[in-house]
């Protein structure tokens, strides 16, 4: 880590709060510490170890998806025609931007401006409700049309009630043998990937109110940039997630069934 | 270690007189409950994997009042199989994978490191309830029918069985997690919390253990909890990735499922490798032979291990070509365990050995890993593989590891730090008679077994041909003998507790850096900060004053 | 990044901290924009490349592309350029292990055979091609009895699209089918029409079974057909 000398920064936009201090501690600063610079990088370390979990979690995942996917290639072909490429591309992008407003926030809470820091909070968790509604109303579209995980696969049923909706009817008949293996994947994977991104908005309402409570200052901002290398994690895990599942060998419409 | 009085910070003010021992310093069972304190949070975990196994050790001892003759003996096939699922699954999960790290380690680790505590405190507590909340489930499965499945779940069994699979299975998902969370504690406390002085070259062997068992702990944890995500998926919602009726593939879960649970034994195995480094210089009072090679061995197993989880699946019908590789990795990975074990023979070489009882358990240690790890090898090839796998033998060989050397290991390091821990000695004349109990019913339990297997006994089967019977017979009596020796190692502790004589702050006259603190330690461990100036092995460096039992 | 900021206490009355840095790097508004844009470009390259037929290589470059993705969002917006060099080594120690994960696994996958137990050889199911590991059995076997043998295998052998039959789920493959007279067959491993095989190389003795695989969802009598040539 570089150590570069530091030159004063007097961009605060507003006078930070005086801590309170245990001893000569101060309130922020655990005790078994000694600096504050020892605290924050045993934070970061132990963020990262613990996204190094999360990608191993994920993996699993992924290790299915490639061994089904080389034994039923046409299968998933299939099932990628069937999402909705706009509203996965769409999602995407609004993750990444999502992304571009934590590392904004990170950037606002190590200056110590708590407004810019609360609007970049806001925008995120927003921008993670989005995301979650676009996935609801693709969800929904699946139910309505049978696509579903495994033995559900072919009855169309109502998202909410998961009860069958009689005289809908499925495409899954149409559809390569194995496809709901496609399915299920999805749903496993989005479905695991959509609880990340829940989870990571409550953890950033958590830090938003601690923001508030005037918690962090350019000394201690610590909270948010391990927050935000979560959030940058469930983005990660989408990128990967989009191609491979929205994109597959696509054929447009007029030119199927050749 | 020089423990120079200098004190950067003026630590110790206002958290009351430094001359207090962590267990006196707060009363009364909330002041456990909500401690903070990795001393007692190590205590908890130490209760908490002790009643596991004394639970798991009975439904061992069940197994083998079972196989005492063929046929039926005192229960019926079904419940045989719950059983022994029962004991696998709480001897590995909730007894031997957070054993040694999250008892022991928790106690030693910032101790030997000259701090106050782990990286993050409230994260260590966290875990302690998570495993609880894990062993929970677990309880509550034994109570609604139990599984019969085997520790290993396989597939398509596993997802069409009745039982409380998914209780149980979810104990272990979350456990699981638990073993994550220390891991990455660990890691981060050996990386920040090393006293002024400590470098990495200077760092106890038993750190490098815990680190490269952490390493292992937070990468290879979560592929089990995906993989029991899955399972749990498939049972429940049918979504058909293991059920070839679905076009799904069963062996895709062994690969899941050993991708994690290879890596888990060598979370069971390392942190013992890493008590016996400890003992072993302790008691020959000797530098560790070739310290570079130990710690570079932990490391290497911790890599390795990632690397050849597919032996445990040369009969499942994975292809020949997946054989081949696996078997050709699982002949590298025996060598930094063969680097190590000849590392400890060379320091024992022409050394002064105190054969005080931890050491008895780390020389039994030594003699029980090469047969185990020799074992290992038959099984690791295929030509032999194909006869042993599911055979008594492939059970000989892992209790040997893990029994023999990683729970003997645990013993001698409880033994060992007994007195840092308690502030009392033990009765050191009864735990020696105890260890050769202990010993000699251990290998009678489980060397019949590998002639068992190698004529052909299958493993986990209730019946078995009459030719079995007589070695049956011995292994079971071993088994007597073996619980007689546990029971009273244990019976052994606790009259230490009520009545064992004070313990000197250096009983051992080690000159390992814990034993700076006194016994027991006051809660920050160190009544002043130490500063480290020589290696934890540096007998030649160390003054009179440390090694003294003061 | 080009405007480094450091945070800095200005407040040197509060206590031995008030010198103390937490040397973090703080990034510029145009930097972070930029790595954003990066990052839509991208994303719509992925989008349009995935129009574009390149067969096998679609699922090469969306990786790639993806890889691209988040090495940008790994290395600015996640600070690992400007952090300690250990917290790279965690991200590379579990991208390697999960390559190695993936690696082995599809090693397997890839190659999982067909195993004729009458002779030993081994096919790969996708091919028919001889397998690594497979081997000429000297001994020559008797037929074994009756066409439910070879049809067995041919509807065992699987096509792309359809369940492989490792020899542990051949079984249950099977009972799928519905074949019970192939019921005492099934014990035996899936076995390639023995009849072809001894004095051929084992990958002639593959393709009539193969030749047969595509009918294999039919009811089996059709595959029977070809297999005892």
């Amino acid at each position: 880590m570089t150590d570069t000398t530091a030159t004063a920064d007097t961009e605060h936009e507003e006078h930070e709060g005086h801590e309170e201090h245990h001893g000569d501690h101060p309130k922020w600063l655990q005790h078994h510490w000694d600096t504050p610079a020892q605290q924050f990088d045993a934070a970061k370390i132990g963020m990262w170890a613990f996204l190094g979990q999360e990608l191993l979690f994920f993996s699993g995942l992924f290790v299915a998806y490639a061994v089904y996917r080389t034994w039923y290639g046409e299968a998933f072909a299939a099932g990628s025609h069937e999402l909705n490429r706009t509203m996965g591309t769409i999602n995407t992008c609004v993750l990444l931007f999502s992304s571009l407003t934590a590392a904004l926030a990170v950037r606002a809470s190590q200056l110590g401006k708590k407004s810019e820091t609360t609007v970049m909070i806001l925008v995120t968790i927003a921008c993670a409700f989005t995301f979650l509604v676009i996935k609801y109303f693709e969800y929904e579209a699946k139910f309505h049309h049978g696509l579903l995980p495994g033995s559900f696969f072919g009855t169309p049923r109502d998202m909410l009630t998961f009860q069958p909706i009689p005289g809908a009817h499925s495409p899954a008949s149409e559809l390569p043998d194995h496809t709901h293996a496609f399915f299920s994947l999805y749903f496993v994977m989005t479905g695991l990937h959509a609880i990340h991104v829940i989870i990571g908005i409550g953890v950033w309402i958590w830090i938003l109110r601690r923001n508030l409570r005037g918690d962090f200052s350019s000394r201690y901002f610590t909270p948010v940039d391990v927050t935000a290398l979560y959030w940058h994690l469930v983005d990660l895990i989408w990128i990967y997630l989009y191609p491979l599942f929205y994109l597959i060998d696509y054929v447009p419409p007029g030119h199927r069934g050749g | 270690m020089a423990a120079i009085t200098t004190d950067q910070k003026g630590h110790g003010g206002g958290h009351g007189d430094p001359n207090v021992s962590y267990l006196d310093v707060k009363k009364g069972i909330m002041s456990w409950l909500i401690t903070l304190d990795h001393k007692r949070i190590g205590i908890m975990y130490l209760v908490s994997v002790m009643t596991f196994f004394i639970f798991a050790g009975v439904m061992a001892l069940l197994v083998r009042l079972e196989l005492l003759t063929p046929g039926r003996t005192i229960m019926d096939p079904d419940t045989y199989n719950r059983v022994f699922t029962l004991h696998g699954v709480v001897m590995v999960f909730l007894f031997i994978i957070p054993a040694i790290p999250a008892s022991l380690g928790n106690f030693v680790l910032p101790m030997m490191l000259g701090a106050k505590d782990v990286a993050f405190p409230r994260l260590n507590l966290l875990s302690y309830y998570i495993y609880v909340l894990g062993a929970c489930f677990a309880v509550f499965s034994l109570v609604n029918g139990a599984v019969d499945t085997g520790w290993t779940f396989y597939t398509p069994y596993s997802t069409t069985t009745n039982g409380a699979v998914i209780a149980m299975v979810m104990g272990a998902f979350i456990a699981g997690f638990s073993s994550i969370l220390t891991g990455v504690n660990f890691i981060v406390t050996i990386h920040k919390l090393r006293a002024p002085g400590l470098t990495w070259s200077r760092l106890p062997l038993f750190l490098w253990g815990i680190y490269a068992t952490s390493i292992l702990q937070v990468l290879a944890t979560p592929v089990l909890a995906i993989t029991l995500l899955l399972l749990m998926l498939e049972r429940a919602l049918d979504i058909g990735i293991f059920d070839p009726h679905k076009g799904g593939d069963p062996v895709l879960f062994q690969h899941f499922f050993w991708f994690y649970s290879h890596p888990a034994v060598y979370i069971m195995i390392l942190p013992g490798m890493a008590i016996v480094n400890e003992l072993i210089a302790t008691f020959t009072h000797r530098k560790i032979m070739g310290y570079r090679a130990v710690f570079i061995s932990s490391l290497a197993l911790a890599l390795f291990s990632f690397l050849v989880w597919a032996h445990h699946m040369f009969v499942s019908g994975q292809s020949e070509y997946a054989n081949m590789v696996f078997s050709a990795l699982t002949f590298l990975v025996a060598i930094p365990s063969g680097v190590k074990v000849f590392n400890w023979t060379g320091t024992l070489y022409k050394a002064s050995v105190w054969t005080a009882s931890p050491m008895l358990y780390a020389l039994a240690f030594l003699f029980q890993f090469c047969i185990g790890g020799l074992t290992g090898l038959f099984l690791a090839m295929i030509a032999t593989d194909v006869h042993l796998h599911d055979t008594y033998f492939v059970v000989a060989h892992f209790h040997y590891v893990m029994v023999g050397s990683t729970v003997f290991a645990f013993f001698g390091g409880l033994h060992y730090w007994w007195p840092k821990i308690t502030g009392k000695l033990y009765d050191e004349k009864k735990a020696k008679i105890i260890f050769w109990i202990i010993f000699v019913g251990y290998n009678t339990v489980f060397l019949p077994q590998f002639v068992l297997g190698s004529r052909g006994m299958p493993r986990r089967y209730y019946d078995y041909l009459p030719q079995y019977e007589f070695l049956h017979q011995v292994s079971t009596v071993g088994s007597w003998i073996l619980a007689v020796g546990g029971f009273w190692m244990i019976w052994n502790f606790i009259v230490s507790l009520r009545s064992g004589k004070k313990a000197p702050r250096n009983p051992w006259n080690s000159a390992g850096y814990e034993w700076a603190a006194p016994s027991p330690p006051p809660l920050e461990n160190f009544v002043k900060q130490p500063i480290i100036t020589r290696g934890p092995y540096d007998y030649h460096l160390a003054t009179d004053a440390e090694i003294a039992e003061d | 990044m080009t405007d480094h900021e450091h945070t800095h206490d200005e407040h040197s009355d509060d206590g031995p901290y008030g010198a103390d840095e937490v040397h973090a790097h703080v990034g510029s508004y145009r930097g972070y924009f930029a790595v954003f844009m990066g990052l839509i470009c991208f994303t719509l390259l992925t989008y349009g490349v995935a129009e574009i037929h390149l067969g096998r290589a679609n699922l090469a470059v969306a990786v790639v592309i993806a890889s691209l993705k988040a090495s940008l969002v790994c290395t600015f917006f996640m600070h690992l350029k400007d952090d300690n060099k250990f917290n790279t080594l965690i991200l590379i120690a579990a991208i390697t292990f999960i390559g190695v994960f993936f690696a082995l696994t599809l090693n397997d996958v890839d190659y999982r055979e067909q195993l004729d137990t009458q002779s030993g050889n081994r096919v790969l199911l996708q091919s028919g091609a001889e397998a690594p590991g497979s081997w000429v059995n000297p001994i020559k076997k008797e037929e074994p009895a009756g066409a439910g043998e070879s049809s067995s295998a041919a509807s065992a052998a699987p096509a792309a699209s359809t369940a492989p039959a490792t020899t542990a789920a051949a079984s249950a493959t099977e009972t799928a089918a519905a074949s019970a007279s192939e019921a005492p067959a099934m014990s035996a491993a899936p076995a390639i029409s023995a009849t072809a095989a001894h004095s051929a190389a084992p990958a002639h003795s593959a393709a009539p079974a193969h030749s047969a695989a595509p009918a294999h969802s039919a009811a089996p009598a059709h595959s029977a057909a070809p297999a005892p040539s």
